[in-house]
């Protein structure tokens, strides 16, 4: 029976480790009540769990193997890695405390684990605990040169902190993390005499990638009229959603969306790469992006039917790209922002797209919602659509960054530890003038945050 | 099935005589001539009462000519009288199939269909008999009959004022059923002048005296209608109608021991009388009675109708919808601009969810008329195939919008619903807004949208527990047949609540969800929450709707002529145990509206 048992385990673990994560599911499923005093099967268990994204299931497996395995049951360094695994569960789970205790145990095992020390160090950031964090980014650095995990962790606290300048050196290392695919395909890095720009002013053409999400592009697009001052040609390979955004852009000459109709280039750089070299403070720039006239009155018309009269048009945008490393805590639900929905005077206007905007199916707000994400088809919509928008609220997206760099008037809700782009305090941010921060006051505290924001608004109309 | 086995359908025939046959295999009318003595037989035996002697009879003649429209014919009535209407309903139609003339056997499908409740059936058959015989005093009035039933009121009057001319008296069935129509129309002094005409060319039968006592009570004279009801006892001694209606103003005189004991005076309970019974129950405090009632009440209604929740039809309609209105393809789809004129308020939610309650609060304001359960979205979607020349069903044919020469069909199908509208008379003079408040036209919501895109749509959500046991608690037969049964109820709340959700994930629409409960907890910020969203200023008139001397035809009348209770909120919690088998049935329902099973 017993071997039995240890068969089926070894299976699942062999099919966890092939990624074959469903059958592995499966296969520890079949074993039922049997893994419960097993601390390895529990660890395996919650592994497979946390891959499925289901990190309410996972912590408490592991964390019960964790409670076994003291008591014996696991050697120490496989101890030390259900520690190191429980970090980031409790972290997904935005429970930072418990995070940091088990990054502590894990380093009391294995005080040299670089991997446990980036992971505490993210916990610490959590927890907004800067110098614990960098303490830890610090120490798995030193013993890990080469891993980019605890560079670029340790560059995004700098930038947090205003450290622009240490922060860009580690911003760098972002290419080098497991999973990021490379800015430019293999063949066209492949070509001969093309070098990595580093801002010196050159005679030839250069290719700017926009790499990294949209809200970075829009973000970053201020500096394309400082690269185009300093080549002889500028030209922009950027996504189709992106270019209403890039196409506003002075100085760039040519814009690309295929790499096979990429011409010569002498040099390149990401656009992500453009403040580093710029040497860049958060510096406003804004506004830089406008709607079309035509755009904007054909959403006039569309919204005119939509909103009802006399009320104010608040967009509102609660969840970005689910695919994102830090979704898990930027992104809201509308259930989470419920108490939104009691704003007097309001129509809000849900401008959410993607698989989230399903949820206004299942809402029930006081206030007017209307879910007009359908129907926007791309930032040329959006920013005609913000252009019809008294003022826009939204969690860490990209429509943040377009409202901001059109300067219309947008209130952020951050996460407790927010994105490093927009500081650790204050609710003024030097990238966008017309953009205002909510800060969660506890991490996932969403409805405190949207009661700060019923609070504001309503002084905003007496 | 083995040939002997009678047809499922209850006709008591072999399949292979009945239900089972090709109506291309049919003899032509007449061909069934020699068997016309035994068929008169048969008749004559079915009127002197030996229905079992004329049955076997029957049995035998179908068995040679299973299509003669005459022995169907006698067979029909003799099953209609037996309160067997589902086989009645099954022998007419055939009549009609293979003779589509056949008056008698139109207008006594026309009849038997509205017994059934299955007023599309009763429409259609009227129609016919109108179409078949334009000068037919009777046909014109089973139509005005059909057209009332199916809350057109307005196309119905005209049809019993067809009738009364084509017979060239004032015929008092007619009579009594125009004042009836008038009544539903809100026409309450026109109404109480029929009744008086009726009175005087003679003592009236039971059956009048009946609407006219309906009528007072509608009025909300129930001192009157008392009086009119005691003379309709004196006329018809133990007649159950008349009891049944003296319990209900009974009731809503607070006398609730005295209607019980007048319902339990009745003797075999119909439905009606058993439904009544169970809300008199719920009111004084006795779910598990009042349970007991409404269960047998709802047994016996599908015994007596054949009928009961089309699950596999609205699951089928449900996902065509849902899979059609998808935000790729919403996005080509075009609106129709906006017509001038009064425009329509959409009252959208199931059934029982408090739309009767939202129109009567809205149309309180002097810019509001109330339009009551419009028919006419579901006339729309019926029309889309035609309007838009498709060969496609609908929703599937509004693709048909992306041709170049049929691009202007949302404007047709628009026109359509507002010249109705006008037609109806409904509007008033300096009223900007109507509303329509037709119970589960949310089932259409993607239509709606594109068809009136500005208007604005109230979407009434209530504890689906409540509304589902309000639904049994009621006799009401929206939604292919949902509330026949608990089960169904419950099943079609599902359904459509699944539906909305996908509606309004999907699309873009002018849509403001209103709690029935917060209607109850808060009416004045609630109301105003409604004004605002119509863009409608404040009008303290709305926060009175009980005084809104507007007759509402719906089973809520009653309520919304009380002030604002809280009587039915979470009035479920009464029934936990009874409701227990389909609040798992209910549970995503509440999870995405808000609502705990505590």
């Amino acid at each position: 029976m017993s071997d039995a048992i240890e068969q089926e385990l070894a299976a699942a673990a062999v099919a966890e480790r092939e990624g074959r994560i469903g059958e592995a599911a499966a296969l520890l499923r079949g074993l039922g009540g049997a893994i419960l005093d097993r601390p390895a099967a529990l660890h395996l268990a919650g592994v497979v769990a946390a891959r499925q994204g289901d990190f309410a299931r996972a912590a408490p497996l592991m964390d019960r193997a964790a409670k076994l395995g003291a008591k014996g049951g696991l050697e120490a360094a496989a101890l030390a890695l259900v520690h190191r695994n429980r970090i980031e569960v409790h972290r997904r789970l935005l429970n930072p405390k418990a995070a940091i205790a088990a990054g502590r145990d894990a380093l009391t095992l294995a005080p040299d684990d670089p991997v446990a020390l980036n992971n505490l160090a993210l916990a610490h950031f959590d927890a907004l605990e800067i110098d614990a964090a960098l303490a830890c980014y610090d120490r798995a650095i030193a013993l890990a040169p080469d891993d980019p995990a605890p560079r670029f962790g340790r560059g995004e606290v700098l930038l947090a902190c205003g450290d622009f300048a240490r922060g860009w050196e580690g911003y760098g290392w972002r290419f080098r993390l497991p999973g990021v695919p490379a800015p430019l395909p293999a063949e066209v890095a492949a070509r001969k005499r093309i070098r990595r720009w580093q801002g010196r002013a050159m005679a030839g053409t250069l290719l700017v990638v926009a790499d990294q999400g949209f809200g970075d592009v829009v973000q970053f697009a201020r500096y394309l009229p400082w690269a185009a001052g300093r080549c002889g040609k500028l030209v922009v390979a950027a996504s189709p959603e992106m270019q209403p955004v890039v196409a506003q852009m002075p100085g760039v000459a040519e814009r690309v969306v295929a790499w096979d109709r990429l011409g010569d280039f002498a040099a390149w750089a990401t656009l992500s790469d453009l403040p580093g070299l710029a040497g860049a403070m958060p510096d406003d720039g804004a506004p830089y992006l406008a709607s079309t006239h035509e755009d904007r009155m054909r959403w006039a018309a569309r919204l005119g039917e939509l909103v009802p009269r006399g009320m104010r048009r608040v967009g509102l945008v609660w969840a970005g790209r689910p695919d994102h490393p830090f979704d898990f805590a930027r992104s809201a639900s509308l259930r989470a922002l419920a108490p939104l929905g009691d704003a007097a005077g309001v129509a809000w206007v849900a401008l959410q797209v993607g698989a989230a905007a399903a949820q206004v199916g299942a809402s029930a707000w006081r206030a007017p919602l209307v879910n007009l994400g359908p129907e926007i088809a791309g930032y040329a919509d959006t920013m005609a659509v913000l252009d019809g928008m008294d003022l826009v609220v939204t969690v860490d997206t990209s429509v943040a960054h377009v409202a901001g760099a059109m300067g219309r008037p947008c209130w952020l809700l951050l996460a407790r530890r927010p994105d490093w782009r927009w500081g650790l305090a204050g609710e003024e941010t030097g990238w966008y003038p017309s953009v205002r921060l909510f800060r969660q006051k506890k991490l996932g505290d969403w409805a405190g945050v949207a009661r700060d924001v019923v609070r504001a608004l309503s002084a905003r109309e007496g | 099935m083995g040939a002997t086995e009678a047809c499922a359908c209850g006709s008591t025939l072999r399949p292979l005589r009945c239900c089972a046959m090709d109506p291309a295999t049919a003899s032509p009318p007449g061909s069934a001539l020699m068997l016309a003595p035994q068929i008169r037989e048969a008749e004559a035996l079915r009127q002197a009462g030996e229905s079992g002697r004329a049955l076997a009879l029957l049995q035998e003649v179908l068995e040679l000519a299973p299509w003669a429209p005459a022995a169907l014919s006698v067979l029909a009535r003799l099953h209609w009288e037996a309160g067997l209407l589902g086989p009645a309903f099954v022998l007419l139609e055939r009549i009609v199939a293979v003779d589509t003339g056949h008056q008698e056997a139109l207008r006594d499908a026309v009849r038997v269909a509205l017994q059934r409740g299955d007023v599309f059936a009763a429409l259609r058959h009227a129609r016919a008999a109108v179409r078949g015989d334009p000068l037919s005093a009777d046909a014109h009035h089973l139509l005005g009959l059909a057209l009332t039933t199916a809350n057109r009121p307005v196309p119905g009057e005209h049809h019993y004022r067809r009738a009364l001319e084509l017979a060239g008296r004032r015929e008092p069935a007619v009579l009594g059923n125009l004042a009836a129509n008038l009544k539903a129309q809100g026409r309450i002094a026109e109404s109480r002048t029929l009744y008086a005409e009726l009175r005087a060319l003679g003592a009236p039968p039971a059956g009048v005296l009946l609407g006219e006592a309906r009528m007072e009570e509608a009025a909300g004279a129930l001192d009157r209608a008392a009086t009119v009801l005691d003379e309709a006892e004196a006329a018809a001694p133990g007649d159950a109608g008349v009891a049944l209606a003296r319990a209900v103003v009974a009731a809503r005189r607070g006398a609730r021991e005295h209607a019980l004991s007048v319902l339990d005076g009745i003797g075999a309970a119909e439905p009606a009388v058993l439904m009544e019974k169970g809300r008199l129950l719920d009111r004084m405090g006795r779910p598990a009675e009042a349970f007991a009632a409404w269960s047998e009440g709802k047994r016996r209604l599908r015994e007596a109708t054949g009928q009961d929740y089309g699950a596999g039809e609205a699951a089928d309609e449900a996902a065509r919808l849902g899979g059609f209105f998808t935000p790729e393809r919403r996005r080509l789809l075009p609106r129709a601009p906006v017509a001038p004129g009064a425009q329509p308020i959409f009252i959208l939610g199931f059934p029982r969810s408090g739309t009767t309650l939202v129109e009567q609060t809205l149309s309180a304001h002097p810019a509001v008329a109330a339009g009551d359960e419009l028919p006419l979205v579901g006339d729309l979607a019926a029309m889309v195939p035609r309007v838009l020349s498709s060969p496609l069903g609908y929703p599937e044919a509004l693709a048909d919008l992306w041709m170049g020469d049929e691009a202007d069909g949302l404007e047709t199908l628009r026109d359509h619903y507002l010249r109705r509208v006008r037609g109806m008379g409904i509007v008033g003079p300096g009223q900007a807004w109507f509303t329509d408040k037709m119970p589960l036209n949310e089932w259409h919501l993607g239509l709606i949208g594109m068809v009136f895109p500005a208007s604005p749509m109230i979407l009434l959500v209530r504890h689906p527990a409540d509304v589902v046991l309000s639904v049994f608690g009621n006799e009401l037969t929206h939604g292919f047949h949902c509330a026949f049964s608990l089960e169904g109820a419950a099943r079609h709340f599902a359904l459509a609540s699944e539906l909305v959700a996908q509606y309004r994930a999907n699309l873009a629409l002018r849509l403001l969800p209103v709690r029935y409960e917060d209607l109850v907890d808060d009416q004045e910020a609630t109301v105003r929450r409604m004004l605002d969203f119509v863009g409608l200023p404040f009008d303290p008139a709305c926060l009175a709707p009980q005084e809104n001397r507007r007759y509402a035809r719906t089973a809520s009348y009653a309520q919304v002529t009380e002030k604002l209770y809280d009587r039915s909120r979470y009035r479920w919690r009464a029934y936990r145990e009874q409701l227990a088998p389909v609040l798992p049935i209910l549970a995503p329902a509440m999870a995405r509206l808000g609502y705990s099973d505590e």
